[in-house]
């Protein structure tokens, strides 16, 4: 009797023990996977933008293929368009948004910065006595001042990330096309891979988070653009300088959720003051900027399905923080994107659990 | 839990490949494609290999694809209320189960086990619509081909009941049974489920 239970106890270690070292070469092969992307930043930038990329180019592919063209033709055609629409794009916006940076830059560069801060306080002097009176003046120069100065600084490092965003110039492309090509085949092999008891709620996982992350990626960028585009004009109609620039930041800015939108806003609300000077055209803008996001509100987001995605203003405004805190401005877009993702994953993770006799494994 | 995921890694695939393309021909749906159109299944098609005894799918989830076996054997079954199971059938080489997924996530009527060591190849649905959007006309062509099938099994089906039905002699059931045309036109889910109500009554 005594031996019986032994022998029982040696059985379920020795089962114990195999599934222990093949869960550990498991998390070691994913381990050495995850590793390079995380030491090397430029890579993994690569990666998700590439990723991006595909994910916003797959209708336009798919859209050629249904003319009976090959996938990989079908990609290279979409990819010719973009250089195209690029190439047009630059000759018909180029002058007037490099004059706006070569402004905004002049007059960083040929001023040191101390003058720039001291013409700025004279001019808010100027405009507004009150915040003389109160040294508030003083204190806004000095802090424009020694964050001008950190910039200078700082722009040795910045010549340096110029680097790795040329070499992605060359990259991006040729990742984002191989995803496209062979993407399918990629997602195929890795569901292979999964146990036959998984694999059915596995694949059809896979498919239903990539259908809704492409849609929600798409839907971001499109909402961004349009807003993009409808904050450009309305600067351009109300004669603000740099509102080319202004219009693109705000609508980089709207890719954010609810903060975004408020973010986006700031640049031309300042440029306004500083130009004019009078709280009359801040207010011009400012109803310009609500009436542009409310419309995106009660028309675009709806068009393009993105309020089936929502996520909490405090979970953006955490996320917002550690992606920043990561991975710094790009690192703000990408975690809000990738909360998204997290949010579609979730939820049809719970939806699996529910309908997959997955836990059960005594079944006949 | 992790040995389908070495044996899927150590799998040795690759020798059947090449029979992929008159395996899939056994599917009526993919009948009568041209061999480039086949190929386009032939890549979304996954093979999967299931020790004796082990399930394919249960009854009551959500399905996700059809499955053709090209070697071994798999039985069909449905467990009874009072938890025994009703073997439905026994499937060989060359035969497919559980079409239906490729229309819609509706859940599995039947569960499936291998009976043996089978080497299976499975056609699903997300791939499946993903080829329907790419080939707008090869799509066609296939659903078209599906709902004929769908059509057929729902004939078959209206004849057997009202044989049945006949059968039994049961006039006063025979008058529920609604007008042959009238089932033919409805979708086939609620054929089947008019037929279940009948023969439960019955």
């Amino acid at each position: 009797m005594d031996s019986s239970k032994h022998t029982v106890i040696i059985h379920v270690n020795r089962y114990f023990f195999s599934r222990l070292l093949k869960w550990f070469f498991v998390c070691l092969a994913l381990g050495l996977v995850i590793t390079p992307f995380v030491v090397m930043k430029p890579l993994l930038f690569t990666c998700i933008v590439s990723l991006l990329l595909a994910f916003l180019l797959e209708p336009a592919v798919r859209f050629v293929e249904n003319y009976r063209i090959k996938r990989t033709w079908a990609i290279g055609i979409v990819f010719a368009s973009i250089a195209i629409i690029i190439a047009f794009g630059v000759a018909l916006f180029l002058p007037a948004i490099t004059t706006e940076i070569q402004s905004v830059s002049a007059n960083l560069q040929l001023k040191h910065p101390s003058v720039l801060t001291e013409e700025l306080k004279m001019t808010i002097e100027e405009k507004f006595p009150l915040m003389k009176q109160r040294g508030l003046s003083e204190e806004l120069a000095s802090y424009l001042r020694s964050t001008l100065d950190n910039l200078i600084e700082k722009s040795f490092e910045i010549l340096f990330e110029f680097v790795h965003i040329v070499s992605m110039i060359f990259t991006v492309p040729v990742f984002t096309f191989f995803l496209l090509k062979d993407g399918q085949r990629i997602k195929k092999s890795l569901i292979q891979l999964v146990p036959n008891r998984y694999f059915e709620m596995t694949l059809s996982l896979v498919h239903k988070i990539s259908r809704q992350m492409g849609s929600y990626i798409r839907g971001r960028f499109l909402d961004a653009f349009i807003v993009g585009v409808l904050s450009s004009i309305t600067l351009y109609l109300l004669d603000i300088r740099y509102a080319f620039l202004i219009g693109a930041l705000a609508g980089c800015a709207n890719i954010i959720p609810h903060f975004g939108p408020v973010v986006g806003a700031i640049p031309a609300i300042v440029m306004a003051l500083m130009a004019t000077g009078s709280f009359t055209s801040v207010l011009v803008i400012t109803i310009c900027f609500v009436a542009i996001q409310l419309f995106d509100h009660l028309f675009i987001s709806h068009m393009i399905e993105l309020k089936n995605i929502h996520i909490h203003p405090v979970i953006v405004f955490l996320v917002i923080f550690i992606g920043g805190y990561l991975m710094g401005a790009i690192g703000m877009f990408i975690a809000v994107l990738f909360t998204g993702i997290l949010k579609v994953t979730i939820i049809e993770l719970i939806w699996s659990f529910k309908h997959y006799r997955i836990f059960n494994s005594k079944q006949k | 839990m992790v040995d389908g995921f070495w044996g899927n890694i150590f799998r040795g695939g690759g020798k059947k490949e090449s029979n992929d393309l008159s395996m899939l021909k056994v599917v009526p749906i993919l009948d009568g494609l041209s061999r480039d159109e086949l190929k386009e299944f032939e890549r979304i098609v996954h093979h999967r290999h299931y020790k004796a005894d082990e399930n394919i799918f249960w009854e009551g989830e959500p399905g996700v694809g059809i499955y053709i076996i090209q070697e071994g054997a798999v039985r069909i079954y449905k467990t009874l209320p009072d938890g025994s199971d009703k073997e439905l059938a026994i499937l060989k080489n060359g035969d497919f189960f559980g079409e239906m997924a490729l229309l819609d996530e509706s859940p599995r009527s039947a569960s499936a086990v291998a009976l043996e060591t089978s080497h299976i190849l499975g056609l699903f649905r997300p791939e499946f619509f993903d080829i329907l959007e790419r080939k707008p006309k090869l799509g066609l062509e296939v659903t078209t081909k599906l709902a004929q099938m769908i059509g057929n099994r729902l004939r078959i089906t209206n004849t057997e009941l009202q044989s049945l039905c006949a059968k039994f002699h049961k006039p006063e059931k025979l008058s529920q049974i609604p007008p042959r045309d009238m089932l033919l036109s409805d979708q086939d889910k609620n054929g089947i489920e008019a037929t279940t109500t009948l023969l439960e009554k019955m």
